[in-house]
């Protein structure tokens, strides 16, 4: 994967309300993507943004599917998911915010996105 | 060719708003860099305790390392006619490595609510972790550093105050003391406090929800940081100050990231500024980037962190001086709040007050704290209008607020949550000073009073807040009301993205004629043209336009158009003819 197209997504876990898990930023190095937008792009998002995160999501395969689908349709390759402990390590090893990012790249969980479905005639015979 | 900005050493030692950051150069050029330090008149000097205690338990005041010396530094800053002003930060430092704290301390990281570590990024990029400031070690090594720092200041015979600072950042419309901790070792103590409060029989019966809890923390908070303020000023007792709050420009929650991107922007950095400024707070331009202080943000530090802005800071209120002259920021309406409380501001938000004043007055509107609130200082404020919620209310407050309209003020109360027995001692007010007022339903019970120059408007907002539609209704009520007190204001129709703040003055003896100089500050911050418009009112004078930058002024009877190219900014003046 490739740094450069991939989403990065920060996310807390809620020790007020049992864990759950919170987007707390979404973004790549080129530019934040607001989580206004995110919910923009599907209203049905609106259900889980509280204006200042989005969640909760109860469970891991849950954060990754809905960051997948994100990542789909802003056409990134895929997604680095850093949790708030990697980014504590992060703010303990690296010395600068110019090696921040490939730091949490490098050590975030990362997950392309599935394969697009071929949906054309043929596409059994490809 | 695009090039990495150098750093000038000066941007290192002088990092803005007159601070002097002694151990970033060599003791040896002090003398120099003072010197060329022309305009300032004071020198603002953090003292930066890890620097003089590596370990917490040994203390460097011109021992070993010649930058320690803080004799020599204020020695030579009164050769040049410069006042010293130390700063003794009551919280952790975001500009320096663990938050300024002996580096053999920071064990505990301080923690915001989602378990994620506070850390911040200084002007060059590096990251700063802060540490637990609820760790009894980080208390006990900070009371004896204080008594080290008192004992050599009264031994060297340093002649120079120091002032306390809690620094912090703007979150959700209030400003948080990097002091607030979220961590491990903040629960633990939190804990006992909780089991210790338990011993109270009202308490235990008490119900702890959310709310409660939020509430009972910040108690503690400010349990532990009356703790640091009660050993600094013990142990500098005859050179304690007092305490000043600074808001540091880009420490928000998620800053460190968005400066990882460079996704900062000049509106962005204003707005935070703008924001801390309407709540008394001083902002910092510390963390910024060099290349971030340059183009149109220099433009709006020049005016709104000026050098007068500083002596303003720390002039003493009691004393008259030249700087009654300067301008100083404005607000037309105060809002008194219990900043003590979470959502102190709920109430007055739901009312539709301030939204009102946001898109009718905006950049007038200010919010103090109760703890500030003493009533005989508004006689000279400048603000003209004063909000109380009922329900932050006590005796005292409320006879302070009803001697300033008996004095010619304009007071707004919401009855909402008004204690039962203020609402007694509201009545026997109006019998006692046989006041006429003016009942009327209108979507609530209203009462107003009227008395020379003052107004008194007594409304409740429980009635307000359950309406049908009631953003548009609570719209059209406050429009009735300001329609009602006939005030005289500056209408603006300004682009989205133009940022403006506005400033008054008292006059001199030669523009007698004008009972005060209001100065509105306008900038472009946005890559885009942008039109502004401002409506004035007949007992407005305009007087003159100054620091104009990439802007054009059409000027007909009572409206000036300013049509802005990006990063445009300038400054009208106005004298204001008493009504």
């Amino acid at each position: 994967m490739n740094i450069e197209k991939t989403l990065i997504i920060n996310y807390s876990r809620d020790q007020r309300k049992n864990l759950s898990r919170y987007i707390e930023v979404t973004y790549s190095i080129k530019g934040l993507v607001p989580l206004e937008e995110v919910v923009d792009l599907n209203s049905d998002f609106k259900a889980i943004y509280d204006g200042t995160r989005l969640g909760p999501f109860e469970t891991e395969d849950e954060l990754k599917n809905f960051s997948l689908g994100l990542s789909t349709k802003l056409r990134y390759e895929g997604v680095c998911l850093v949790d708030s402990d990697l980014l504590n390590k992060a703010f303990s090893e690296v010395s600068n915010i110019a090696k921040l990012n490939q730091y949490l790249f490098d050590n975030g969980e990362k997950h392309l996105n599935p394969e697009p479905k071929n949906r054309g005639i043929f596409s059994k015979f490809f | 060719m695009l090039t990495t900005p150098v750093i000038k050493d000066d941007d290192l030692v002088f990092p803005g708003e007159g601070w002097f950051l002694y151990w970033k150069t060599s003791a040896s050029l002090w003398k120099t860099k003072i010197e060329e330090l022309s305009g300032a008149s004071k020198i603002i000097i953090p003292i930066n305790w890890s620097f003089h205690s590596d370990t917490g338990e040994r203390f460097d005041f011109a021992n070993e390392k010649p930058e320690t010396d803080l004799k020599k530094l204020s020695d030579i800053c009164q050769q040049y006619d410069k006042e010293v002003i130390f700063l003794l930060s009551l919280s952790p430092m975001p500009f320096l490595p663990n938050g300024g704290i002996p580096f053999l301390l920071a064990r505990n990281n301080s923690q915001n609510q989602n378990g994620v570590n506070k850390a911040f990024a200084d002007s060059e990029g590096n990251i700063n972790q802060i540490f637990s400031y609820f760790d009894p070690r980080i208390f006990t090594a900070f009371t004896r550093f204080c008594h080290e720092l008192g004992t050599y200041f009264s031994r060297a015979g340093i002649n120079a105050g120091v002032w306390g600072i809690d620094c912090g950042s703007f979150e959700e419309g209030h400003f948080h003391s990097f002091i607030e901790d979220f961590s491990p070792v903040f629960e633990k103590g939190f804990s006992r406090y909780v089991q210790a409060k338990k011993e109270d029989e009202t308490f235990a019966s008490q119900n702890i929800d959310q709310e409660v809890e939020a509430n009972l923390k910040k108690d503690y908070q400010k349990v532990i940081y009356d703790l640091y303020l009660s050993a600094a000023e013990k142990e500098l007792s005859t050179y304690w100050q007092g305490v000043k709050k600074y808001g540091f420009l880009l420490s928000q929650t998620n800053d460190i990231i968005f400066r990882s991107i460079d996704h900062i922007s000049d509106l962005a950095i204003m707005d935070e500024a703008i924001s801390y400024l309407s709540h008394g707070v001083y902002p910092s331009s510390m963390l910024l980037p060099t290349r971030r202080k340059k183009g149109i943000f220099s433009s709006f530090k020049n005016k709104i962190l000026s050098r007068e802005s500083i002596e303003l800071l720390y002039n003493d209120k009691t004393l008259t001086s030249s700087f009654d002259f300067c301008f100083k920021p404005s607000y037309m309406i105060k809002v008194y709040h219990n900043a003590e409380v979470i959502n102190s501001l709920n109430q007055v938000t739901e009312s539709g007050f301030l939204k009102y004043c946001d898109t009718n007055f905006k950049s007038n509107t200010y919010f103090s704290s109760y703890a500030d609130f003493n009533w005989e200082d508004e006689l000279e404020s400048g603000h003209e209008y004063f909000y109380f919620s009922g329900k932050d209310l006590n005796l005292k407050r409320m006879s302070s607020a009803l001697k300033m309209f008996m004095n010619g003020m304009n007071i707004f109360i919401d009855k909402n949550g008004l204690d039962e027995s203020l609402q007694r001692r509201l009545e026997s007010f109006y019998i006692e000073n046989d006041l006429e007022i003016e009942r009327l339903r209108y979507l609530t019970q209203i009462e107003t009073i009227s008395m020379g120059d003052g107004r008194l408007f007594i409304y409740d907002s429980s009635e307000l807040v359950s309406l049908e539609n009631a953003s548009q209704k609570l719209e059209q009520f406050w429009g009735k009301v300001f329609t009602s007190l006939e005030i005289e204001y500056c209408e603006i129709d300004a682009e989205t993205g133009i940022r403006y703040v506005w400033y008054q003055r008292n006059v001199g003896h030669n523009e007698l004629k004008y009972e005060r100089v209001k100065r509105i500050n306008i900038f472009n911050p946005s890559s885009y043209k942008k039109k502004f418009k401002i409506k004035y009112p007949s007992t407005y004078v305009f007087q003159k336009i100054i620091d104009e930058e990439n802007v054009q002024l059409t000027n007909t009877t009572h409206e000036i158009e300013l049509s802005f190219m990006p990063k445009g900014s300038v400054s009208l003046d106005f004298g204001v003819i008493s009504k």
